[in-house]
């Protein structure tokens, strides 16, 4: 894994959050994170991270939205983004029900580690196919 | 026909037990999440004599099983029809054994729990009542968690009597729920809502207040915090809401 990079995980469950910056840490990356789905925009803008972890299934503002926001933002819409969720599937529509482009990849809870290793890889080669 | 469900309301019934479901296994997923995070961090902590690392790990472990035994009680007081055995409760007492039953998780949380009391004593299902408060003071302690100062993580529970209610009242001044997940859970069917299993502790709750003939409110405090109010008629009166009660 790139030795270099920053990867955010946005997640508001503190135990997740501890979890994978333990394991990022441990593969060799620098973390932030944010738990607050609100403040995930200028939490990315001001971290600028290689990679964002995005749980979809929050209070407040939902992943999704914080996924739509981040492709509307300059600054932080071309970053990479991999769905960490519980849920199964989930619908993708901009404003005006455009479709969103899809992301990195989507992982499921509780995490497959390998799994999980191999999509943060990609995502950080630019070799992700979509979730 | 006599003797057979509407047909409206028995597909209310499926649908709510289909959401029901849902939750409990979005519940689950968060549990097991928890428990794979200690393990990895109580392992790698092991092989790398990282001691902190290893305490992390084993709290978290401790607070994902403690989640997982409300999980399985709350799941029981959903799927039976539980009948309410009546007996006469000391309120100190009551007080004092879902407090320190549900200490050890809260000090692990970095959260203090507070407790006062009036004396006197109430009619009412004795694990029925456990489970409430220890159903209202574990949700404040987790809404309490990862406050910066040390007063929002607090939660302090105050008990009174007031003929004929026995009023019970959990505060914290963490994070309130959301609506969304309030009014699934105090709505006439349990609807989940939001990532976590909050609505399915406050609908337990709400199931033994009903139980009872009484009732569960929340209010949400200012500038930060919420307030959970349980009441059960201890008098053997029952219906209405004491009028001196805010409306939530």
């Amino acid at each position: 894994m790139n030795q270099r990079c920053k990867i955010m995980v946005v997640d508001d469950q503190p135990d997740t959050v501890t979890f994978l910056k333990a394991w990022l840490e441990d593969q060799g990356c620098a973390c932030c994170s944010e738990q607050d789905s609100s403040s995930a925009i200028a939490t990315a803008l001001r971290e600028k991270p290689s990679l964002i972890l995005l749980d979809i299934n929050m209070p407040g503002m939902s992943g999704i939205e914080v996924y739509r926001a981040l492709r509307e933002t300059e600054g932080v819409r071309a970053i990479p983004v991999i769905f960490i969720t519980g849920a199964g599937q989930v619908q993708l529509f901009g404003h005006g029900c455009s479709l969103l482009p899809e992301p990195a990849a989507r992982i499921e809870k509780p995490f497959d580690l390998a799994a999980l290793k191999e999509a943060v890889s990609e995502a950080l080669n630019g070799n992700s196919h979509g979730g | 026909m006599a003797g057979q469900e509407p047909r409206e309301d028995l597909a209310g019934r499926l649908e709510s037990q289909a959401e029901f479901v849902g939750s409990v296994t979005h519940a689950l997923k968060g549990v097991l999440n928890g428990l794979q995070g200690g393990l990895y961090l109580l392992e790698s902590g092991m092989s790398g004599n990282d001691a902190r690392r290893v305490e992390g790990g084993a709290a978290m472990i401790k607070q994902n099983a403690a989640r997982a035994r409300s999980l399985v009680s709350n799941i029981l007081y959903y799927a039976r029809e539980r009948q309410v055995l009546r007996e006469n409760l000391v309120l100190r007492e009551m007080v004092s054994r879902s407090v320190e039953a549900c200490r050890p998780a809260a000090m692990e949380r970095g959260i203090g729990l507070e407790a006062s009391t009036e004396d006197g004593t109430f009619s009412a299902d004795r694990a029925g009542v456990q489970a409430l408060l220890c159903n209202l003071l574990e949700l404040a302690a987790e809404q309490a968690t990862g406050e910066a100062n040390r007063e929002s993580r607090s939660v302090r529970l105050r008990a009174r009597m007031e003929p004929p209610w026995v009023i019970f009242e959990v505060a914290h001044g963490g994070t309130a729920l959301d609506r969304e997940t309030l009014a699934g859970a105090l709505g006439p069917t349990f609807k989940p809502a939001g990532a976590d299993r909050a609505g399915l502790w406050v609908h337990a709750a709400r199931r033994v207040c009903e139980a009872h003939g009484g009732f569960l409110r929340v209010e949400t405090l200012v500038p930060a915090g919420e307030r959970f109010i349980a009441g059960l008629p201890g008098g053997g009166l029952q219906g209405g809401e004491p009028k001196n009660l805010s409306s939530g």
